[in-house]
């Protein structure tokens, strides 16, 4: 059901546009990127507005929490009344994830980096769509990289690293406290490393994937930044009306 | 990564206690990871390197390229003779092309094997008795891609194909490169020497023809898709399998397609071919039958098994039973060669019959088989009746 629904539409795509701009994997892996973080952006700042929303009523929700600590039902019942859906946040992203993780499949179907990974493929296109069974194996080169293969001069995996520093550090919320803020320096340490591991070990199709993912992202946050903009924890704290101010480390 | 951090955002602002958020984000962070590392390591292949072994039956020893060494059996027991090398090396494994012996090469033949990983070619130096552990004669390490598809001993030199797209001519004696031939693409299939020109197939939709001795190319010719599977030749013409599902007869004297076939899916393993009747399978599960002086399906229709279909089929010796093996659930089955129907009567049941990708082999008695991902690494098979003879390692019976 997995590969019916996400994983082989997907794949299709990047065979349909592997045909028709060039034969270039790596155009079609960057155009259907592109093409799904596109489909999933109104999803995303949905959920960052209600990111922002609960920061904002933060004060509220405490003096909530703190009155019905015994009643949680009453608790649901206030928060409910202040326009907060615990589920709302997530739920987005559980559309969102099933997406990415199926197009980082097709891109490794499509590249199939060994034969045993190739005798998989046939099944995955449709066969219906004359031709396609014809355009395998994908052209896996690309300047010095053989995209079913790890980069050799290491150069993706620290443009990965890079770009996943950077876009982490755009989109990471203000800390409410000091533990808060040593956690976020943590991960933002830790995922860049984590994606440089996965580059590194992988296909740098996958690479290359993790890279456009990180350029749109970023993209997306200077297109977007008002969604992504929180109010700060002093504001917040006191009770004040929440303004729009750029996080740390954004450009203004 | 975006989604990602929001989950954790959204469960760092579930509590709203500093104490809360530290323990959202490392819930987060742990699921997140714990769904990241399972979805890559299950998809990528990156945790678990499988391949296609093989193995080849000469004189009652079979010389099989196992995932971590090549080794020799008596063929009637099953009773290890040797493992080159004697200890597993992680830089060899695995092997995907299967063994070629060379005869008439060194003092008592030449066991000729390639790497995957280790992108080598090693001869090795067979000793009077077969139980006697080979020698390495020579090593050849200059291509820098990966050997999927096995070799061919002809006019003194070993032929094979490589991952880089070049296909070496090694001269038997010492190793040396005697020539090599540039494709565009892998070469994952064996080449085919007719005469004094080897037919090189490659996933680039090519069919090369190249002078054995020289390496100079004598002409070329493009195919609907990439092939991978090795062409068979009968009487002066090449049939070659290719992955749009055309089978295609190539005539060698006007090097043009004659005539051409549609299978429903990818054509990848290797035919084999009987008097005029060739045998070719489809990974959708189809068999075909082809009588190939008329050019008609000597059955109406294909056999379906419900598989994929990966290794080359072998027949018994008096040509009635074709022996075809499922990739994913790792059944033998053998299937009438007049009708295409399938013996039921044929083979055993397994609780455990691991992945077969591998080709099958055959000698006058038994069966062949190489599974993957079980502990078994080879099958003997009774081939009038697809009992279990012995397998290694050895397995208590009904196992």
């Amino acid at each position: 059901m997995w590969d019916v629904l996400i994983v082989r539409p997907i794949l299709n795509m990047l065979l349909l546009l592997y045909k028709y701009l060039g034969g270039e994997t790596i155009i079609a892996v960057a155009l259907v990127t592109l093409v799904l973080r596109l489909l999933v952006t109104p999803l995303m700042l949905k959920q960052q507005q209600a990111a922002r929303k609960q920061q904002e009523l933060r004060p509220k929700i405490m003096e909530i929490q703190k009155k019905y600590r015994d009643d949680p039902q009453k608790l649901m019942e206030e928060q409910r009344k202040l326009g907060l859906n615990p589920l709302g946040g997530c739920l987005p992203s559980l559309v969102q994830l099933p997406l990415m993780i199926g197009l980082y499949q097709a891109i490794i179907r499509a590249l199939a980096s060994t034969p045993l990974q190739l005798l998989e493929l046939p099944r995955d296109i449709y066969r219906w769509i004359p031709s396609f069974s014809s355009l395998i194996p994908l052209k896996s080169q690309f300047l010095w990289l053989d995209l079913a293969l790890p980069d050799p001069l290491l150069i993706m995996p620290i443009l990965v690293v890079a770009t996943s520093w950077f876009y982490q550090k755009l989109i990471t919320p203000p800390a409410l406290d000091a533990q808060a803020e040593a956690m976020n320096k943590q991960m933002m340490i830790m995922m860049p490393l984590m994606m440089g591991f996965f580059a590194l070990q992988y296909a740098s199709g996958l690479a290359i994937y993790f890279l456009i993912t990180n350029l749109i992202g970023i993209l997306q946050y200077y297109l977007f930044r008002q969604h992504y903009t929180y109010p700060t924890p002093e504001a917040t704290d006191k009770k004040s009306v929440p303004q729009k101010q750029p996080r740390a480390g954004a450009k203004s | 990564m975006n989604l990602w951090r929001m989950m954790t955002d959204r469960l760092s602002q579930r509590g709203n206690t500093p104490h809360a958020g530290t323990r959202g984000w490392t819930i987060g962070a742990v699921v997140a990871l714990t769904v990241l590392l399972t979805v890559l390591s299950g998809c990528a292949g990156g945790l678990r390197h499988e391949s296609w072994p093989g193995l080849i039956v000469d004189n009652g020893i079979i010389y099989a390229a196992n995932l971590e060494r090549v080794q020799a059996f008596n063929a009637e027991t099953g009773k290890w003779l040797w493992s080159y090398p004697e200890e597993t090396d992680k830089n060899l494994r695995p092997f995907y092309a299967t063994p070629v012996l060379a005869k008439d090469y060194g003092a008592h033949g030449l066991l000729l094997i390639a790497g995957y990983k280790d992108k080598t070619v090693y001869a090795l130096s067979l000793g009077e008795s077969p139980a006697e552990r080979p020698d390495l004669l020579w090593t050849f390490a200059e291509a820098t891609g990966q050997y999927v598809g096995s070799g061919v001993v002809a006019d003194g030199k070993f032929i094979i194909g490589n991952g880089d797209g070049f296909v070496y001519a090694l001269n038997l004696a010492d190793g040396t490169l005697a020539w090599k031939y540039p494709t565009q693409d892998r070469v994952w299939a064996t080449p085919v020497v007719v005469e004094d020109t080897v037919y090189i197939a490659s996933l680039d939709h090519h069919l090369y023809a190249v002078n054995v001795a020289t390496g100079a190319e004598r002409w070329q010719i493009p195919m609907d898709g990439a092939i991978a599977a090795t062409p068979v030749y009968i009487d002066g013409a090449l049939w070659v399998g290719d992955f749009s599902s055309t089978l295609s007869q190539v005539d060698l004297a006007t090097h043009q397609v004659v005539w051409t076939f549609k299978a429903n899916d990818w054509l990848w393993a290797t035919p084999i071919a009987d008097g005029t009747r060739l045998y070719f399978t489809d990974v959708g599960g189809h068999v075909y039958a082809l009588d190939t002086a008329t050019r008609t399906m000597v059955w109406s229709a294909p056999t379906e098994i419900d598989d994929i279909i990966r290794s080359r089929p072998v027949l018994n010796p008096d040509g009635s039973l074709l022996y075809v093996a499922g990739y994913k659930k790792g059944l033998i089955q053998a299937l009438d060669t007049k009708t295409g129907a399938v013996m039921s009567w044929w083979g055993e049941q397994t609780n455990k019959p691991g992945r077969l990708p591998g080709d099958l082999a055959a000698d006058e008695t038994n069966l062949y088989a190489m599974p993957i991902l079980i502990d078994i690494r080879i099958q003997a098979l009774e081939l009038t009746t697809g009992q279990t003879v012995w397998t290694y390692p050895a397995t208590e019976p009904g196992k």
